[in-house]
């Protein structure tokens, strides 16, 4: 084969081309870091992006910038906060985008579109409700060492290990454009100087409807999934006792027949007796496997007679009929799902008691 | 019945093993990146049983190109030109190189707009069709040794994505593949033709075949390529179905890519960046080989100089890919191209018949 030196010139001269496209430094842009959205009136919406600053000293510290906008869609007002920003808005480090609830119980689809089209958007951003005012919740200075947008992340990673679902932007467009399955989402509150997880909330399609508050979440993340965290206080004959969960499993089974399911949901839960008040040792394992038993019995029915009350299926039941079997009429089924038989069937085991007796 | 020009000399010829390579790097390229949505509008999520019927119909397939190139001992110049005689042979062998051109085009453009839309939007189409042109020039002027080359590092340079397919499923609900099929044998059809596109690749045996040295022991390789391609379309289909609700899939263009982005690796935010970066490997062996088809069955029909028929391609091929502007355009190319590739392969069981039928005919007149 012969060589032809014009046209190797010609292909290295392409390597210099690509220089030819924009460039985007890390420095050169406005990372946003968190992003929240309130509703001001029937049109518009106000958002806020959080853009951690790096200041360049010895002391490598960070600070923090807000910039508001109001327009009628994240375009808007991704623009219009560009107006005022130095450097171009970048979305490609957003790690959690919160929604007034104002907003929330109108209609969260309208903001959705934005973040699963843009290619820089990531599926593990957190998703959450405020309530209240999402914007004054990411103006707090929570931590003197850690910048908001970190202390934020790192709460709700913290969390969602033990207590709330494993929930984010992903999770909940699955759920979102499921014909069997309603999302849900965090629910987060600012207390004075501090911020907290105080519930879940929960959508019928795009308008939220339903809330639980922080304490029956994690009935809930048991329901939803299967895990080894977190752990449940409860009271037992003048005693509050918790347990720690080593690994609890959900199945979901469906008996009868097509036109009269019945669902049973089993829940295995293996725990750790944390803490006794006040201390006693008489108290036997079998005692306390029955009352936990009958603790998440009940709460897990109560949560599931809420959703059908409410007619929400943020647990997807309407996924698993519809995957085991076939023939998924969704009318049919909103109508249809709040009459139906769910029973939950709890089994506890208590496998250890710590180090003290 | 000897061609005396389909006789390769020795040093060009490529072993045996290699056909795996060739068959499987074909068939895995763009279409692999997107392919879901249009398997699941059909067929929902039962879709995955299309990819199983499409695979059986590819094993079929490639069995009867074996055949077929065994009887006449040649490629597909070889033949049409058996079969149909000089000018209607040469007629259709015309056609067999722009069809294989026409993939060229197809996935260049579709690649370019993967790179667009994820990476840079404002990369200009002439920029990059350039840079792309240059190098698989430089390639398929290395001669065939060197594509075939290209697709072994294309293969392994692949393969660690496919490793990532597992971390998605945790964020899945893997009862969306319960086995309960609630579509029709007819939708289900539609569902694999849907899917074609993707094993396309196929069709190029019919050229390369005399450079491979032992052509019966390559047979299982190639079969064995085309399985391990199912398997491949089979997991990725698999894993999206679980990661995504089914009527989320209908939202999404490029549900493999897109799937890497919830991968989570701490040196790199976006992994899907890395994903499309390592496609591009994946991506040129398909554009080498097919531009070396289309451009090797020309140089057989008109006996002139290869190179020369790879200058007037490329530069066609560079023109083609300035009037597919924007995302409709792009997909009506695919559907076409996947239309076409569908006759192309309806085609060959009908060749297969007549060179049956036309050695008999011949030997019965000889005897």
């Amino acid at each position: 084969m012969k060589h032809n030196p014009l046209f190797h010139s010609l292909l290295v001269l392409t390597f210099f081309l690509t220089g030819c496209l924009p460039h985007k430094s890390i420095e050169d842009a406005a990372l946003v870091d968190v992003a929240a959205f309130d509703l001001i009136d029937e049109e518009k919406i106000k958002g806020t992006m959080l853009i951690p600053q790096f200041i360049q000293d010895e002391t490598g510290g960070v600070e923090e910038k807000h910039i508001s906008s109001v327009g009628e869609s994240v375009q808007e007002i991704y623009r219009n906060v560009e107006s005022k920003s130095s450097k171009p808005l970048r979305m490609g480090k957003v790690s959690m985008i919160f929604f007034g609830d104002e907003l929330a119980k109108k209609d969260i689809s309208r903001y959705i579109d934005f973040l699963q089209r843009d290619p820089d958007i990531g599926r593990e951003v957190y998703l959450g409700v405020v309530a209240g005012n999402a914007e004054d919740l990411i103006k707090g200075k929570y931590s003197k060492t850690e910048p908001t947008g970190e202390y934020i992340e790192q709460l709700m990673e913290q969390n969602t290990t033990k207590y709330i679902p494993t929930q984010n932007l992903q999770k909940f467009l699955y759920a979102y454009y499921s014909d069997g399955m309603d999302p849900s989402l965090p629910y987060f509150q600012k207390e004075g100087k501090e911020m907290k997880l105080a519930g879940y909330v929960f959508f019928d399609k795009n308008k939220m409807v339903y809330s639980i508050p922080f304490s029956e979440a994690f009935v809930l993340k048991l329901l939803s999934q299967d895990f080894k965290n977190g752990l449940q206080p409860i009271e037992y004959k003048d005693h509050q006792v918790a347990l720690e969960n080593i690994g609890s499993k959900v199945k979901y089974r469906i008996k009868g027949d097509k036109n009269n399911p019945e669902f049973h949901i089993n829940l295995k839960v293996n725990g750790m007796v944390g803490e006794i008040v006040p201390a006693n040792r008489k108290i036997a394992t079998k005692e306390l496997e029955k009352a936990f038993k009958d603790y998440f019995t009940e709460h897990t029915t109560q949560l599931i007679q809420e959703f059908q009350e409410n007619n929400i299926d943020p647990l997807g039941l309407g996924e698993v009929i519809k995957n085991r079997h076939g023939n998924f009429d969704p009318e049919k089924w909103k109508e249809k799902y709040p009459n139906i038989p769910v029973k939950v069937n709890v089994s506890v085991r208590i496998l250890e008691k710590g180090i003290a007796g | 019945m000897n061609n005396s020009s389909t006789q390769i000399p020795e040093n060009l010829l490529i072993s045996s093993t290699m056909v795996f390579f060739l068959i499987h790097s074909m068939q895995v390229g763009v279409g692999i990146l997107g392919f879901e949505k249009y398997i699941a509008s059909e067929a929902g999520y039962n879709a995955w049983i299309s990819i199983i019927i499409t695979g059986a119909g590819l094993h079929l397939i490639l069995w009867i190109i074996y055949r077929i190139l065994e009887a006449v001992d040649g490629d597909i110049v070889s033949v049409h030109t058996f079969v149909y005689g000089k000018y209607i042979g040469g007629g259709m062998n015309f056609l067999f190189s722009l069809y294989y051109l026409l993939l060229c085009v197809t996935i260049l453009r579709t690649f370019i707009e993967v790179i667009q839309t994820w990476i840079f939007p404002q990369l200009p189409v002439w920029l990059f069709g350039l840079i792309f042109i240059l190098l698989i020039y430089y390639y398929v002027e290395g001669g065939f040794r060197v594509i075939t080359g290209a697709c072994v590092a294309g293969v392994i340079l692949g393969l660690p994505l496919l490793l990532f397919k597992l971390y998605p499923i945790q964020y899945g609900n893997v009862s969306n593949v319960y086995p309960i099929v609630d579509h029709s044998i007819l939708e289900l059809l539609a569902s694999a033709k849907g899917s074609i596109f993707g094993f396309l690749g196929i069709g190029l045996l019919f050229v390369y075949y005399p450079f491979i040295k032992n052509k019966n022991d390559s047979k299982k390789w190639a079969h064995f390529g085309v399985f391990y391609t199912i398997i491949t379309y089979l997991v990725t289909a698999i894993v999206a179905f679980i990661y995504y609700s089914e009527e989320q899939i209908h939202q999404i263009i490029w549900a493999t890519i897109s799937l890497w982005k919830i991968i989570n690796v701490s040196f790199i935010e976006r992994f899907e960046y890395i994903g499309i970066s390592l496609w591009v490997f994946v991506v040129i062996p398909n554009l080498c080989l097919c531009l070396w088809a289309a451009s090797r069955v020309t140089k057989r029909i008109f006996h002139i100089k290869q190179r020369y028929v790879l200058w007037i391609y490329s530069i066609i091929l560079y023109v083609a890919i300035f009037f597919l502007e924007d995302r409709r355009a792009i997909d009506r190319l695919n559907n076409f191209t996947s239309e076409v590739g569908l006759y192309f392969l309806m085609y060959i069981p009908v060749l297969y018949l007549l060179v049956v039928i036309i050695k008999k005919v011949r030997n019965r007149h000889e005897a």
